[in-house]
Formats: C-alpha cells, structure tokens, sequence
C-alpha cells in the first residue's frame, strides 16, 4: 500500500520536494562547497544584530543603480509571535548566490552563469534577452527582476564590480548593525568562516536545493523553511 | 511567487504550439493513413497542414514579443533591445528546456514548410509527401509536449511540475488540432454523415476530461500537502478559469454537441461544427492559462 505521502510525491511526478517541508541544516552544503576547495564568496547575516535600518536597501541602490523599487536586497520585517508577544523580525534578502542554482541551467543563452573564479552568480545583461525564465526557475521569490532601465534580468551579484577589486559589497560596507558579514568560505581564517563555525547558521528553504551562499544567524529551523520574498510586505506595525 | 511574469502572451504561445502541433499531427496521420487516396482527405489535410504551420510560426511570434526583450525595444526606441531575440536562435544550450524548445519550434516550422509545399505534387504515393507526413507527426508530439516540459522544468513548481502535464497538453494539443482541422473541413464544406469524426473527437476528450481529473486531484491534495488553500478552487482566478473555460467551455460543452449529434443521428450542421471548433479552442486556451496562473499563484 501506498502511503500518503508517497502516493502525492508519486501524482505530483515525484517532483516535489518534500524535504522542503523538513528541517535540513546548513552543514552539508557548507562541507559540499569546501570539498570543492575553490574561492566561494559568501555571505553570513546575523539577525540579532539586523536593526531594520535599511542603509543597505538605500546603498545597493545607489551602488548598483537600481529604482527606487527595484532592490536587489531588501529587508521586509515581519512580526513573530513569541509566547503572546509580537516581535519584530528583520529579515533581508537577496539573491543566495547559490552554489547549485537553479536559475543558471534553465538560461537559453547563457547570460545567466557562475564565476568559475569565486562562486558568484552573474547576468550578463548583454545576453540576457528577457524571457523570465530564469525569474521562473529561482525558488526565492523577488531576487530576480526585471530592470526597468534595461528591460533585463538584474539581482544582487555580490557587488562583482567592488569584490573583484578586494572591496567589500556596499550592503555590508554599509550595515549599520553589522549584521551582514562578507568573505571566502574557503578560508578558514575569514570572520565569515568563524562565524559559520560558531553560530552553525542556517540557509532559506534549504529542502529546495539549491545550497544558498547566504546563510543566516538567529533563524529558527522553522523559519528557515518559509518563502520569504524580497517583496513581502511589511507585516510589523510598531 | 506573488507576480504573474508569464501571462496571456505566454499562455497563446502554448497554445499556439499545441493547436499547430494537433493540426500538424493530425494532416500527418492522414497523408499517412490510406485515407489520402480520396481527394477530400488530400485536401483536408493540405489545408490543416497549412493551418498548423501558420499557427506554429504565429507562436513563434508570441515567443519573440513576449519572451524578449523586444517589448522594451519598441517604447524605448532601442533597436539593440528590440533585435536582441536573435541571441534565441543563435545560442544552443542542452540544458535549458527553452534552448531546446525554440530549436525544436524553428525545426517543426522548417518541416511543416517542406510538408505543405509537398502538397503541391497530385501523386498521393509520393514518398517525400509520405517521409515529411512521418517527420511532421514526430516533430508535432514533440512541440507538444515540450510546451509542458517547459513549465515543467520549474522544479519546485507544485503546480507545473507535475508529469500528467505533458500528457494534459499533449491530447489537448491533439483535440484543439482536431479542432482546427474541424474548421478546415467545415470551410471545404465537408460534411461528415457517418459522425466519424464526432467520434474520434469525443473520444480524445473523454480521455482529455480523464487526465484532467487526475490533475484536479494532484493539485487538490498537494495544496492540502502544503497548507494552502486550492489552487484550482473556485475561489482563486486560475479555478475560474479552469472550471468555466478549460472543463465547461472547453470540454463539457463541444463533448454534449457532438454526444447529442452521435446519439440522435443528426446531421451536424456547419454553424454547429464551427461552434464546436471554437468552443474547443477557447477551452484550450484557458487550460494553458489557468495552468500558468495556478503555478504563478502561491
Ligand atoms: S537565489 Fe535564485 S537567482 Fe540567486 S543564485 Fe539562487 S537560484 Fe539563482
Ligand atoms: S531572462 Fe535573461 S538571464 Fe533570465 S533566463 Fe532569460 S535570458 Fe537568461
Ligand atoms: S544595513 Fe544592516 S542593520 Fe540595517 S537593515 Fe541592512 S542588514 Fe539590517
């Protein structure tokens, strides 16, 4: 007999990922992308220190000439409830700059790819002829989108104009908390890998597969497993 | 996912593909079939092999419009924009399933061409009209199915990744086919006594109405799975649709026209075969539409 459970993964093409629903810790994709030993440019973002300022909203869009409107990281705050108290929670966003990105293998002309060098993940607007394709594919909801000033794909790419040239992205050069930390998981030394090896941090929707280079300290297992969108609305009245 | 990115332009692409592809298939199926011998089925298949090629390229000119960046390139005067879909055409990409599709749609076009301009030839024997009939029939149950393996390819989709889609849009494909080539036959003024045609058509939509149910019931336990409400239900737009267009209109309504001709052994009227050539189509389309809302919707 088929259980419940199966019977829905079997209808469904068994395509579902009903790992999404369950708890998976961050170690293994950590481990995955150290085996490979190369340069992997990540990010690690400590909620208790995110004060919901937004500097690094106003700063990414001055950076990266985005609209007003048009982020590539975006910080909606939520309102938890915690044992009958409403709590706000600071939550950014941005693309995970993932180490198996699904948006990457659906790209028909290859303007969508990943830096062999450090991991990044780039559009290259010249390329990209605005099929959405790739919007389609990622599981993250809001970190693609289409630049109103180019009518192509656009995302956070880690400031690959600033981290090429040793510098830091203008998010995390900018975080007022300094909440948002950036640096070679590869690296032992890095501040990112120490926090990593303290705080064991989790990723967003990790049972989706993608192994996220963005990787979060202070979220519940529980959290950890919701849609987020960079677009969500803000849900936290002070 | 909150934004609708792919909408009515994307959802007349795959519907396009797939009345084109039907109508493709179908021709095919009778150039091949001994059928062809007696001239109404020669020119009936002439005529919905002419009718499934412009279809094919008429999505293709969906794909261009609103897959591309060519939009943008009309407002903003930006002629870089407005050529960039070449890069489609030019790029080969063995994993990304819309690669794969745009050749295989340029493929079935430039066949589909050879197919009709090898009707010019009266010789119902002729091995090329019999060879491109084979090669149209083939490229058609692809271009079918890929416009399910398209949406398909979106893994973490509870709506689109579902397998019973590609064989969903490949008997509707077949049945808006049907349709299209209903319209060709009713233009020739063709009528069909013996309601042969009535039956095969009914028959592709039962099938159709029971693969649909298999859908309906996927989609209504994996929405329970994930704790949201139905996304085929009545109460969201992409139901709607589903329900009144796809299933009702599209399916229910052309299924009872034909049932009542058959059972009654009435002669069906022009006006009422072109009614239920259009119902059908219009059912087709809402299908693909809802589909793509449904996926878009949660
Ligand atoms: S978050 Fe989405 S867009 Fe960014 S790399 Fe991962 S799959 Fe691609
Ligand atoms: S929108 Fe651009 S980057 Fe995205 S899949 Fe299409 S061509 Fe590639
Ligand atoms: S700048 Fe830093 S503290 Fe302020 S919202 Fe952004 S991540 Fe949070």
């Amino acid at each position: 007999m088929l259980d419940r459970r199966r019977t829905l993964k079997l209808l469904a093409g068994g395509a579902i990922a009903t790992t999404g629903m369950m708890f998976i810790p961050a170690d293994p994709v950590i481990a995955d992308i150290r085996r490979q030993g190369k340069k992997r440019l990540a990010m690690v973002i400590d909620l208790g220190r995110c004060n919901g300022c937004k500097a690094c909203v106003v700063s990414c869009g001055i950076e990266n000439g985005n609209l007003p409107e048009e982020h590539r990281t975006q910080v909606p705050q939520h309102s938890v409830d915690l044992n009958g108290k409403q709590y706000v929670l600071n939550m950014p966003i941005l693309c995970n700059n993932c180490d198996k990105p699904s948006c990457v293998s659906v790209c028909p002309t290859g303007a969508t790819f990943k830096r062999e060098q450090d991991g990044i993940v780039v559009v290259d607007s010249e390329l990209c002829i605005g099929c959405n394709y790739c919007i389609q594919a990622c599981p993250y909801d809001g970190v693609r989108f289409t630049h109103s000033a180019t009518g192509t794909v656009d995302k956070c790419n880690f400031c690959i104009q600033r981290t090429s040239r040793g510098l830091l992205p203008a998010c995390v050069e900018t975080c007022t908390g300094g909440a948002r930390v950036f640096g070679d998981i590869n690296d032992p030394e890095s501040e990112l890998s120490r926090l990593i090896r303290q705080h064991r941090p989790l990723v967003l929707q990790a049972g989706k597969q993608t192994s996220p280079n963005v990787f979060y300290i202070g979220l519940t297992q529980d959290e950890s497993n919701r849609a987020y969108s960079i677009n969500s609305p803000q849900t936290w009245q002070r | 996912m909150s934004e609708v990115h792919w909408g009515l332009l994307v959802a007349a692409y795959l519907f396009l593909a797939g009345a084109g592809a039907g109508a493709l298939f179908i021709s095919g199926a009778l150039v091949l079939s001994e059928k062809v011998v007696h001239a109404h089925h020669w020119s009936t298949a002439k005529f919905s092999a002419i009718a499934g090629l412009l279809l094919l390229m008429l999505g293709t000119g969906m794909i261009v419009f609103d897959l591309t960046s060519f939009q943008y390139g009309i407002f903003n005067g930006d002629m870089s924009k407005l050529l960039r879909f070449y890069r489609l055409f030019m790029t080969f990409e063995p994993s990304s399933m819309m690669s794969i599709g745009t050749w295989l749609l340029t493929l079935a076009i430039i066949f589909a061409l050879l197919f009709c301009f090898s009707f010019k030839r009266r010789n119902q024997e002729t091995f090329t009209n019999r060879g491109y009939a084979l090669i149209n029939l083939i490229l058609a149950v692809c271009v079918a199915s890929y416009t399910a393996l398209l949406i398909g390819d979106i893994k973490h989709n509870i709506v689109w990744s579902n397998s019973i889609l590609v064989v969903i849009f490949l008997v509707s494909a077949i049945s808006s086919g049907a349709a299209v080539v209903l319209i060709v036959k009713t233009w020739l003024k063709q009528s069909d006594p013996h309601h042969h045609f009535a039956k095969a058509d009914s028959m592709v939509m039962l099938i159709e109405l029971f693969v649909l149910g298999i859908f309906v019931y996927a989609i209504a336990n994996v929405s329970k799975f994930y704790g949201l409400d139905n996304l085929l239900g009545m109460a969201t737009s992409a139901g709607k649709i589903w329900w009144l267009g796809a299933v009702l209109i599209g399916l229910l309504l052309p299924l009872l026209l034909n049932l009542t001709s058959i059972v009654g052994r009435v002669g069906v009227s022009h006006a009422k075969e072109y009614g239920i050539a259009a119902l059908t189509l219009v059912g087709a389309f809402c299908l693909r539409y809802s589909v793509l809302l449904a996926g878009q919707s949660y």
